[in-house]
């Protein structure tokens, strides 16, 4: 699209928006009745005005330009009862009020929030939301609720392998997803590589996927956005909630600052399978630590009626290794500090500083002869979100970001004996920048569409070094820059769109558009998370990655909204891909830019989903049909060949089953096509050794992957002042033997000949949780 | 960078997991056959051999395809000489290599034409070796472990392979690969292991430092990520291809000149 029109059509909409008859502003915040927590995304609407309604944003606040008169108000939100207010409506007013939970959901589980209909009536199509407390009941991983492996049952989007927190979203790739906690980006987030995400169960509130049509407030990843947000604490009284379970435990603390003004909330949990290490008579056992732990910190407080500030902040940690022998540490830590602002009841404003920092440190050998490498990872910035709700029909949101980033790939330390020279790898710097501008825009009762248009640029900034490289990879060139100078320049208009077009009260179609670009872009040579993967910035070698997406679906809903159902498919195409040359050297190499190649992708496919969100019998069937492809001239000889993540069946089938009100039990079965995966075509001999000879890259096939776990809940005790349950899941209950590495090796018996090694990672992981709430 | 991610692997196996191995059918294409040359040229009067051969299926256990049909030619410093086949895929005759020399060597095989070129440089001789003995963990043994210091020539860039033998055995087995360079200790007097390999008291080692070319440490550097491990997750090279070989054509295979010193040590003494 041409942005100067498209510019034109935007503040053409705005500047009509002020004509018409005298209107009045109703806005307020919406909250649970039982902890004070802000209710985002609960609706608002009008009785007496079909079609008319808004919204409430992330922190609950709602604002609504209404003609002067007399209505009935309805808010509402699943899970909640619904609370009908009459209001006369002849100047602007403010009305903040707290829903009650509903008593006849206890037999019930939510699978997702807002209203029920949100499925037809919503302009988002492609976006997934979940809310921690829909997840308590369902199978978990060695006891611990994790909102990423309930994201990864949703069509669409794939976990990275076994047990991983990795994930795949439509065809892209692991780094192309933007993990944000609080607004901070997550640049690791898995513990134990992957076998648990850091975001402790009891310390979230919810998260929310968007697969496409992303709203031009996000970008920065070129597939999706996980947008994960931390419990503000409960506003109302002091509560304690915890859990033991196989792994880890927590203990979670919130309460008020001040009644109704302002609440707090900290959660801690940590694993503690070195405790039982530390009893140990073996010295090797017993002088090493393996755990992990998370430390989520928030607070918000209410200075004035139009004033509202949050902080909040993440820590977390792995340590694995030996005294004195090895060492691997890593960790993220993130920091947000956020002021609400109500200009108007009209214009409401969020300002974000947010930190985010990732770093590992592995270490060999003790005093003198020790060997450490560190490297870090660091965001500083900035954010302004602006929404203008300007009349009924228009939403306009509007903004800007600042990052400034700092990448030290690696620090190199050394003791004297080792003879090495301590050395650290070239420290680089990058500015990204963003603003944006948006608007919902509710063309008639049954047409919506969200339009709007981000600017993103990225500057690479010195003290640094550009290098030049031949075909080979050599440097050819080198040019110095100094402190602040500008090394590179990028910048691009992303135009983003989505539309709902309701059919009738059970229907909808829906399209969305997107195009994003990433400055951003990890290295890696696995599909587990590693700690050691590596971050790139864009460089006059490495151009930005660049993704647009086309999405279509049809949503229907059945039976008076039980019954969610929707087909969408979609098309995506990629720019600037990163792949390696065979023989790359990733190890702190400053020249590994020339080790790089740079091609093109595609994906596409369709998702199918079918959801029961009432009755005793709750859950959802996804099944997604898709490809995802790439293409480099180096690679293959420049034909197309199959992501890793080529998946191209991929079914998930999520169950909940309320037994009675004490017990539920919960399945969740997994099948997809292997992934695609280079392995050999032939065999020579060089060195005295058997050599596997390679042909083609990802021309084979990993098994076909498929589980079922099982869970089962039991409400031990629940009154007003003392909550207890247990939790019993079985992961991979059938004991499939799902390969997460095949070796192709010569023979323990008889090393002249060589077979193919299958290693199956869990054969059945139980696990058994306590939880408690008082 | 490999020992990184076998320790956490290990760590992870070691504590949380059941894990489970077991030998899989896997259907294989076959492949056209390619052609393998691989020739050493070693410092001072010795034999130099070239072994030629061809590419077989990969579940293919009978010996490869050897091929005795080839003109092989060695020539350094305006000389030619033919190297003859002695059967079997191996050719060979006695040549003095001399330092500071470089080496073409030339195959012709079926009307097609692979060439190659390498260095013979300077020895670095070992200054000391020495044992300890380390306490294990995880994936790393308990046991004796082998050094060897030397002093890296500072105005270069160098490029080293380690190999050794036990017991007049010479150990060959994948993880006995060992190869390195100077990039974080030009000039230094760097101490290096073999590896993970653990030795027991009475055991002689015969450790040889290699000193060779840069094709020969790319060859070998990035043989080592390929069957280090493949076809999974964690697989050890980031794209899994075939070693860079310094034959054009396509061949596989290196041509390489060694220099190397020789330190031995008896375990325990």
């Amino acid at each position: 699209m041409n942005i100067n029109s498209f510019l034109t059509i935007i503040l053409l909409t705005i500047s009509s928006i002020s004509l018409g008859q005298t209107k009045y502003t109703l806005s307020g915040q919406i909250k649970d009745a039982s902890n004070g927590e802000d209710l985002p995304f609960a609706t608002v609407t009008v009785k007496e005005l079909k079609g008319v309604g808004v919204t409430a944003n992330t922190y609950g606040y709602y604002s609504l330009s209404l003609p002067e008169g007399n209505y009935t108000v309805i808010y509402q939100y699943i899970g909640y009862d619904v609370i009908e207010k009459s209001i006369e409506l002849n100047k602007n007013i403010t009305i903040s009020l707290e829903l009650p939970t509903s008593a006849q959901n206890l037999e019930e589980v939510v699978v997702t929030a807002e209203r029920e209909d949100r499925n037809i009536t919503s302009n988002e199509g492609s976006v997934t939301k979940i809310d921690t407390k829909a997840i308590r009941e369902l199978p978990t991983f060695g006891g611990e609720v994790d909102i990423i492996k309930v994201m990864q049952t949703q069509p669409g989007v794939k976990a990275s392998g076994e047990g991983g927190s990795g994930f795949y979203v439509r065809g892209g790739g692991l780094d192309q997803n933007l993990v944000l906690l609080d607004e901070a980006p997550v640049y690791n987030p898995s513990h134990l590589l992957g076998f648990f995400s850091v975001f402790n169960g009891d310390a979230i509130k919810g998260a929310t996927m968007y697969k496409g049509g992303m709203m031009p407030e996000y970008g920065g990843r070129t597939s999706s956005v996980l947008d994960i947000r931390m419990k503000d604490g409960n506003a109302k009284d002091l509560s304690v909630t915890g859990g033991i379970g196989t792994i880890a435990s927590r203990l979670t603390v919130e309460g008020p600052i001040v009644k109704d003004k302002g609440s707090f909330m900290i959660s801690g949990r940590r694993t503690y399978a070195d405790l039982f290490l530390g009893l140990s008579n073996d010295p090797s056992f017993s002088n090493s630590s393996l755990y992990f732990y998370d430390l989520n910190l928030k607070a918000n407080y209410r200075i004035t009626e139009k004033d509202r500030i949050f902080i909040s902040g993440y820590f977390g940690q792995d340590k694995l290794g030996m005294d004195g022998s090895v060492n691997m540490d890593y960790g993220n830590a993130t920091g947000t500090l956020r002021w609400n602002h109500v200009f108007s009841s009209k214009l409401f404003s969020n300002t974000s500083f947010i930190y985010s920092n990732y770093n590992y440190e592995f270490g060999f050998g003790a005093d003198e002869d020790k060997i450490g490498l560190e490297s870090i990872i660091k965001d500083i910035n900035i954010k302004q979100d602006f929404s203008f709700y300007a009349s009924t029909k228009h939403t306009i949101k509007f903004g800007f970001n600042a990052i400034h980033h700092t990448i030290e790939p690696g620090n190199l330390s050394a003791g004297s004996n080792t003879g090495i020279n301590p050395q650290d790898s070239e420290k680089k710097y990058g500015i990204e920048g963003a603003i944006y501008i948006q608007d919902e825009f509710k063309i008639s009762n049954r047409l919506s569409i969200n339009y709007g248009l981000r600017y993103s640029l990225f500057q690479g900034i010195g003290t640094g070094t550009e290098y030049q490289f031949n075909d080979k990879g050599e440097v050819i060139g080198a040019k110095e820059y100094g402190d602040g100078e500008t090394m590179q320049y990028y910048g691009g208009f992303e135009p983003r769109l989505s539309a709902n077009y309701i059919i009738n009260p059970k229907s909808s179609v829906k399209l969305g558009y997107n195009k994003n670009y990433q400055y951003l872009h990890m290295l890696s040579n696995s599909t587990s998370s590693s700690p050691t993967d590596t971050w790139i910035m864009s460089s006059n070698n490495v151009k930005p990655q660049e993704a647009e997406q086309i999405s279509l679906g049809y949503f229907r809903n059945f039976k008076d909204n039980t019954f969610e159902t929707s087909v969408e498919a979609y098309y995506k195409d990629m720019k600037n891909v990163i792949d390696y040359k065979t023989g790359a050297n990733v190890f702190l190499n400053d020249q590994l830019e020339g080790d790089l190649v740079y091609g093109k992708g595609r994906a596409y496919g369709v998702e199918f989903m079918i959801k029961k969100n009432k009755g005793r019998l709750t859950g959802w069937l996804g099944y997604t049909l898709s490809r995802s492809e790439k293409q480099f001239d180096e690679i293959n000889n420049g034909d197309w060949f199959a992501a890793r993540q080529d998946r191209i069946h991929d079914i998930n089938l999520v169950a909940i089953y309320k037994i009675n009100p004490k017990l539920t039990l919960s399945g969740n079965f997994i099948y997809y096509t292997g992934d695609a995966i280079t392995f050999p075509s032939g065999r020579y001999e060089v060195d005295g050794k058997v050599i596997p000879y390679y042909t083609e890259r990802n021309g084979y096939r990993m098994p076909d992957y498929h589980r079922l776990d099982l869970a089962l809940t039991w409400i031990r005790k629940k009154t007003d002042k003392f909550e207890s349950s247990w939790n019993f899941s079985i992961y991979n209950v059938y004991g499939r033997e799902n390969a997460y590495t095949i070796s192709f090796e010569p023979s323990e018996e008889d090393p002249n000949t060589t077979e193919a090694v299958q290693l199956a990672l869990f054969k059945w992981v139980p696990s058994v949780t306590y939880n408690f709430k008082f | 960078m490999k020992s990184i991610q076998l320790i956490v692997s290990a760590i992870i196996i070691a504590f949380l997991v059941t894990a489970c191995e077991k030998v899989i059918d896997v259907d294989l294409k076959d492949a056209a056959p390619s052609i393998v040359i691989e020739a050493v040229l070693m410092e001072g009067e010795n034999d130099f051999v070239v072994k030629i051969s061809k590419t077989a299926p990969y579940f293919d256990n009978s010996p490869s395809e050897k091929i005795d049909h080839a003109n092989v030619t060695l020539k350094f410093n305006d000389e030619e000489i033919d190297i003859p086949n002695s059967g079997n895929g191996i050719y060979s005759l006695p040549v003095n290599a001399l330092i500071n020399t470089e080496y073409h060597l030339e195959v012709n095989v079926d009307n097609e034409t692979y060439n190659a070129s390498t260095t013979m440089l300077d020895k670095v001789m070992i200054d000391t070796i020495y044992s300890e003995f380390e306490e294990g963990f995880g994936p790393r043994e308990s046991g004796y472990y082998v050094y060897i210091k030397y002093t890296d020539p500072g105005d270069v860039e160098n490029f080293y392979r380690l190999t050794h033998s036990l017991n007049g055995e010479y150990q060959n087995t994948e993880s006995d690969l060992r190869v390195f360079n100077d990039l974080r200790n030009n000039g230094n007097q760097p101490k290096t292991s073999l590896g993970f390999k653990v030795f027991e008291e009475g055991d002689v080692v015969d450790v040889n430092l290699i000193h060779f070319d840069e094709s020969s440490y790319d060859y070998f550097s990035s043989l080592n990520d390929i069957i280090g491990g493949n076809g999974g997750p964690s697989g050890g090279a980031a794209a899994p291809g075939n070693p860079l070989s310094n034959w054009s054509n396509n061949a596989l295979g290196y041509f390489s000149a060694y220099n190397y010193d020789t330190a031995t040590i008896i375990i325990g003494e």
